[in-house]
């Protein structure tokens, strides 16, 4: 039974590997501080401790193998023996270690694949693309989690908006029907770039509650301003996918037949570097 | 078990670990000496994708390893007859005694996976794990919290995830006992183990008896992992989630929305209220709630794990029922509620 064995053996290489891969690669995210990239830093202490239990208890797992002791019991390698016999069940059984080997063989390519890119490709964020395809300008997306503040704004100029990012301003303008008491209201926020008709773009961040899978765009409209002609405002959509600070005022919307029914005529628009998280929770 | 028929010598072998070692070590240098963070140049659907597969293993890694590292335990470490003592002799109570051990065991559904399997391979029955197994990621204390924080402990939502949770997960369980043969769901060389394990004497070595089990888990469970996580990527990349939106305000499609959603973004069930939460203002109550319900037990990530140990028509059996369940409770609380 040594086939068997091999690859009972290669099976538990390819799990013990890609836990180890990935548990390091998790604790490296960790140390350079870009676990952010994928997942909400709340959960981040949870997953850092679990990965520094995965590391030990793999190698624990290789060294056993290499001792001789590895009795992995692998599911797959002896499915055989349990079949009924006869012609039938046999050649039966032919065809389905046929689609199994061939199964086998494509999650152990995706396994590998998938582990090897997280550890060579640089971590990145998620593209203009999606931000577009999950629909940035939907009324559905405006109360992301933890907006509840918002809303207490209405009516008391006293509140401090100075720390309202994307998120905030967002929930707030499609939450308020009462939008008189935000026109003209100074804002100064940093999202990137989703392009929309004539000289407008959405400021948009993506939000995260739990990993980079649930990342719902959230944006705000940005018309070119019409006042001082101090550059940038006018006209000039930035490229999709860059990131922008936007400085500039609430403003009515012009196109009434819009959802939102506000947006930032932006005075000033400058091209920034990515900030270190691009995501807001 | 191949240990039947296994020639009685022992490979020792240094190659294949050494390899598997000098492969991490390489790739993570490769890491430690590359940008720490950048744009590699490939096309945004490519790159995109990469990302939500790996965030899907981040945010899952640690709870597979959590779970594994309890079915150790619960197979390993726990004295024989100690779990079963206190579970009630009949065949009802028993199983919804089972269906509240999650209390004591917060992982959610992707670590229940393992955790059935150590149960089984304990001598749970299949009916009895799968009860388990469907009741575990709603009805432990962290989902519970994470839905009241998002939802609140007033209103319907919470009360209904809990008690739909218990409901299904019990009538599940009682649908694979009255089945003629339950075993006949699992699959052939899981059962086979199992017959092997149960009963077996333990070994002295249980340390090393740990660390063998963890390789033989890791080996069955992270390419279903690394596969369901693909899967869950490719369908956020291929179609809009405006599609899926749309259709909220309507009682009947905005439930099968819902459900639909949840199969595919494959989230965990520690924050997926979360996430429902940014959906509340445009979906009705019995709609986010349908979400709640199905999202911890079917989706394309948790289908690739329980392919493992589970053959295609228990898969079927679960969804349908549970598909029906959660559509029903869904519907029901958009009409009343």
């Amino acid at each position: 039974m040594s086939s068997s064995d091999a690859r009972s053996n290669a099976a538990a290489y390819l799990g013990l590997g890609s836990v180890l891969a990935a548990a390091l690669c998790t604790l490296w995210l960790a140390l350079v501080g870009h676990l952010d990239l994928y997942i909400n830093p709340r959960y981040s202490v949870f997953t850092v401790v679990l990965a520094a239990v995965g590391v030990p208890a793999s190698i624990a797992g290789l060294v056993v193998i290499a001792r001789g002791h590895g009795h992995t019991h692998g599911d797959d390698a002896d499915e055989h023996e349990h079949e009924p016999d006869g012609d039938r069940g046999r050649r039966g059984l032919g065809r389905r270690r046929a689609v199994r080997v061939v199964l086998g063989s494509a999650a152990a390519i995706v396994t590998v694949g998938v582990t090897v890119a997280m550890l060579v490709l640089p971590p990145t964020t998620l593209s203009a693309r999606t931000a577009q395809q999950r629909s940035v300008d939907s009324a559905t997306l405006s109360n992301a989690t933890g907006s509840e503040a918002a809303v207490s704004l209405l009516g008391s100029e006293g509140v401090d908006t100075s720390e309202y990012g994307v998120k905030d301003w967002a929930a707030l303008i499609r939450q308020t029907t009462d939008t008189t008491a935000l026109v003209g209201k100074q804002v100064e926020l940093t999202g990137f770039v989703v392009p929309g008709d004539d000289g407008s773009f959405t400021l948009t961040r993506f939000v995260i509650s739990c990993c980079a899978v649930d990342a719902q765009p959230v944006g705000l409209s940005v018309v070119p301003g019409d006042d001082d002609g101090s550059g940038g405002g006018s006209g000039t959509v930035p490229d999709e996918g860059k990131w922008v600070t936007v400085r500039g005022a609430l403003a009515a919307n012009p196109d009434q037949s819009a959802d939102a029914r506000i947006v930032v005529k932006a005075a000033k628009v400058t091209e920034v570097a990515q900030p270190k998280d691009p995501y807001e929770y | 078990m191949t240990t039947t028929t296994r020639p009685p010598q022992r490979t020792r072998s240094l190659t294949g670990p050494g390899l598997v070692l000098l492969v991490v070590v390489v790739l993570l240098g490769i890491r430690l000496f590359s940008p720490s963070i950048g744009t590699t140049g490939l096309p945004d659907v490519v790159q995109d994708f990469l990302t939500l597969a790996i965030s899907v293993v981040v945010e899952s890694l640690p709870f597979v390893v959590l779970g594994i590292v309890l079915s150790i335990v619960v197979e390993v470490w726990v004295p024989v007859g100690a779990l079963e003592k206190v579970l009630p002799q009949n065949a009802f109570g028993r199983r919804a005694v089972i269906s509240l051990i999650g209390m004591l065991f917060p992982v959610c559904e992707c670590g229940n996976v393992p955790l059935a399997r150590g149960l089984m391979m304990r001598g749970f029955t299949p009916a009895e794990a799968v009860t388990f197994l469907v009741a575990a990621p709603i009805l432990n204390p962290l989902v519970i919290i994470s839905t009241a924080q998002a939802f609140g402990w007033s209103g319907w939502i919470l009360p209904v995830r809990i008690v739909g949770g218990f409901v299904v997960a019990n009538l599940v369980g009682w649908i694979v006992a009255a089945h003629r043969r339950p075993a006949d769901l699992l699959l052939p060389a899981f059962e086979a183990r199992c017959r092997a394990a149960v009963g077996a004497p333990r070994g002295l070595h249980r340390w090393r008896q740990s660390a063998a089990q963890f390789g033989g888990e890791t080996a069955t469970m992270m390419p279903a992992l690394f596969v369901g996580a693909g899967l869950a990527a490719a369908i956020q990349v291929a179609v809009p989630r405006s599609t899926l939106v749309a259709i909220g305000s309507n009682p009947v499609l905005s439930v099968a929305a819902m459900m639909l959603l949840a199969m595919t973004v494959s989230l965990c069930s520690n924050v997926d209220a979360f996430f429902a939460l940014s959906f509340a203002s445009t979906f009705l109550p019995g709609s986010i709630t349908a979400f709640l319900i199905i999202g911890p037990i079917i989706d394309v990530k948790m289908i690739a794990l329980l392919r493992t140990t589970f053959r295609v028509r228990f898969l079927v059996l679960l969804s349908v029922v549970c598909v029906l369940f959660a559509g029903a409770v869904g519907l029901v609380m958009n009409v009343l509620v």
